[in-house]
């Protein structure tokens, strides 16, 4: 097994995102091969490189995310709507915000296998890091194991709701709320776990006929219009 | 108890709680950080993030009370 490992490391949130994806590799660094896209190695060109290179890789990335994209050190996209066509056929473990709700499915519509992340914004306080960084790499550390991503996907929740009760019995409230709001934020697109559809009827037909970008496109035109929140 | 003084005294109930947090303690919301006094600050004059706060209390406890015993 072969992972292409993007952490890049700018701010003072990516700098714990840095250490836990830091962590994960120095746990898993026996059992798989190893690309490292780290820091300023980990652009968009490098990373579409090694995708282009390495069909058969997953991809971990850990750093800020949005509903479209996923970022990377120059805080330009290194996967976004444009090029979400390089995660077909392979599996992508993420610990970043909110991915998981619009490039996970447009990238599990266009034949991604496996999309791992979430779909809000993940929360997470400095007194329990450690206890996050736990909740966020345990699924990873499933699936290197061999388990199947619908087995990843359900004892990491219910390891988290583990670490939530041990986090209310130790007294930190706030981390517990915020590690359940994560929790409730995870997703994985996958066969035999959680497949994207479309309420909406117009929504559908536009993913069939034109696909999620062109769908994506006309939510944010109608959320600038209507002042929407985002969805 | 109405819903404005629930809400109250959950924002009550957490100032208390975060006077007691270290200054080193940060709260991080994706690209955005917060220190114990800087949520304080964020509960009293941003409603968004008091929504947010309260609605993630009542989420965690009613979650913990369905269980049982926690």
């Amino acid at each position: 097994m072969k992972g292409i490992f993007a952490a890049p490391k700018f701010d003072e949130a990516t700098e714990y995102s840095y250490k836990w994806n830091e962590r994960l590799r120095e746990k898993v660094g026996n059992r798989m091969e190893i690309i490292p896209l780290l820091l300023a190695d980990a652009i968009r060109e490098n990373v579409e490189g090694a995708l282009k290179d390495h069909p058969d890789a997953l991809l971990i990335h850990y750093n800020h995310g949005s509903e479209d994209a996923i970022y990377g050190q120059d805080e330009r996209p290194v996967v976004d709507l444009t090029n979400v066509s390089l995660l077909k056929n392979r599996e992508v473990y993420n610990m970043n915000c909110l991915s998981a709700k619009t490039l996970g499915k447009a990238a599990y519509q266009n034949g991604c296998l496996a999309y791992w992340g979430y779909v809000e914004v993940v929360s997470f306080t400095t007194d329990a890091e450690q206890d996050f960084c736990e909740a966020f790499n345990y699924g990873f550390l499933l699936r290197i194991e061999g388990k199947a991503w619908k087995e990843c996907l359900e004892s990491t929740k219910a390891k988290m709701t583990e670490i939530i009760d041990d986090l209310v019995k130790r007294g930190n409230g706030i981390a517990a709320m915020l590690l359940r709001e994560d929790r409730d934020a995870l997703h994985c697109w996958a066969k035999d776990v959680e497949e994207p559809h479309e309420e909406c009827p117009f929504s559908r037909l536009i993913v069939s006929l034109l696909g999620y970008r062109a769908l994506s496109t006309l939510r944010k035109i109608r959320n600038r219009l209507l002042k929407h929140e985002p969805d | 108890m109405d819903d404005k003084k629930a809400e109250e005294s959950i924002i009550e109930a957490a100032k208390r709680y975060l006077n007691s947090h270290p200054p080193d303690f940060k709260l991080f919301r994706g690209r955005k950080s917060y220190t114990a006094q800087q949520i304080i600050e964020a509960l009293e004059k941003d409603p968004k993030f008091r929504d947010w706060f309260v609605k993630n209390v009542l989420s965690l406890s009613t979650e913990i009370f369905m269980r049982g015993k926690k």
